[in-house]
């Protein structure tokens, strides 16, 4: 049974696909909800609670960093990772700048262990 | 018309090249293939003449990814183009088998989306970090037409030179052949050769 649970923040199906495909075949305890916006994912947070997010930052409307500055403004509990296929230095300064872990895309099960990893990280 | 000096080739070639080798590192984390890539074809141009660049029939099926990317010293349509075929090919190699291939139509333009997405950033993400420069993005379009139209929708005029890169690269295992297409507006052609010069002779 789930114990614990993902918001994944991505506007690509796929990438949430490969996510959750990952965690069916080996990592059953995580549950994972689905968000294709910033907006969606904040209306998720506000009712319910998550030990991560993932969170992609090319995305319409609002950005994956903006959405970073929202949700540590409401001061929501949790950790959260930037997976982007946008590898540009300031992105990822500018992300590590506001405390959460960057990954690159392409999202491998490597990329996976490391998301899951990163709860128990201080 | 304007014409690559040497060292303005030798320089572009050298950055393009690690700018694709990253690109081609990242195919390869997706889909574990070796993938091969050609040394880039770097020419200045009429838009008109990019066509032909393209060993492609002009009526031939294709199905391309596109995403405008915009700096302080460039802006560039970066396109990933394959036949339409060999797209569905690669979508099953990125996929994997299983129990989502009866999905495979649905994902089909979501993957591309995707693969675009990911190779394309890598390419111009590695080129923004070489010039120390933040480019801006906008999102992935997955476009199914023929050849003949791949160079219709870019809203460049006709007469306008252009800095094309072109890359063509394979999967040799699948037989799939596709092309990296950077166009490089040259209203800016000037700074960013400056640019890179200071950034990468230093």
């Amino acid at each position: 049974m789930a114990s614990k649970k993902i918001l994944l923040v991505d506007d690509s199906a796929v990438a949430r696909m490969f996510i959750i495909r990952h965690l069916s075949a080996k990592h059953t305890e995580w549950e994972a909800v689905e968000a294709s916006t910033a907006t969606e994912a904040m209306e998720i947070l506000k009712r319910e609670k998550f030990n991560i997010a993932t969170i992609d930052y090319n995305m319409p409307e609002t950005n994956g960093l903006e959405l970073i500055d929202q949700i540590h403004k409401l001061g929501y509990d949790l950790k959260i990772v930037m997976l982007t296929a946008n590898i540009q230095t300031p992105i990822r300064e500018m992300a590590e700048k506001k405390g959460v872990l960057f990954l690159e895309k392409p999202i491998t099960d490597e990329v996976v262990e490391k998301i899951i990893n990163y709860e128990n990280v201080k | 018309m304007k014409t690559l000096s040497d060292l303005q080739k030798d320089l572009l070639q050298e950055t393009i090249n690690i700018s694709i080798g990253r690109a081609a590192s990242t195919f390869n984390k997706m889909i574990q293939e070796h993938i091969s890539m050609s040394v880039p074809d770097i020419r200045l141009i009429n838009s008109s003449e990019a066509l032909d660049l393209l060993r492609m029939d002009q009526n031939q099926e294709i199905c391309y990814v596109e995403q405008r990317f915009e700096g302080s010293y460039f802006v560039s349509h970066a396109m990933l183009i394959f036949t339409e075929n060999e797209s569905l090919e690669l979508v099953k190699l990125f996929l994997g088998s299983g129990d989502i291939i009866e999905e495979m139509s649905l994902l089909e333009t979501e993957a591309m989306n995707e693969i675009g997405n990911i190779i394309l950033n890598a390419s111009i993400g590695s080129l923004a970090n070489l010039l120390k420069d933040n480019i801006s993005s906008t999102l992935p379009v997955c476009v199914k037409t023929q050849a003949k139209n791949i160079f219709g929708s870019k809203k460049i005029d006709s007469s306008d030179l252009l800095l094309l890169i072109l890359i063509d690269f394979g999967i040799e295992s699948k037989k799939i052949t596709g092309y990296i297409v950077l166009v490089l507006e040259l209203n800016s052609f000037d700074d960013f050769i400056d640019r890179l010069m200071q950034n990468l002779t230093r």
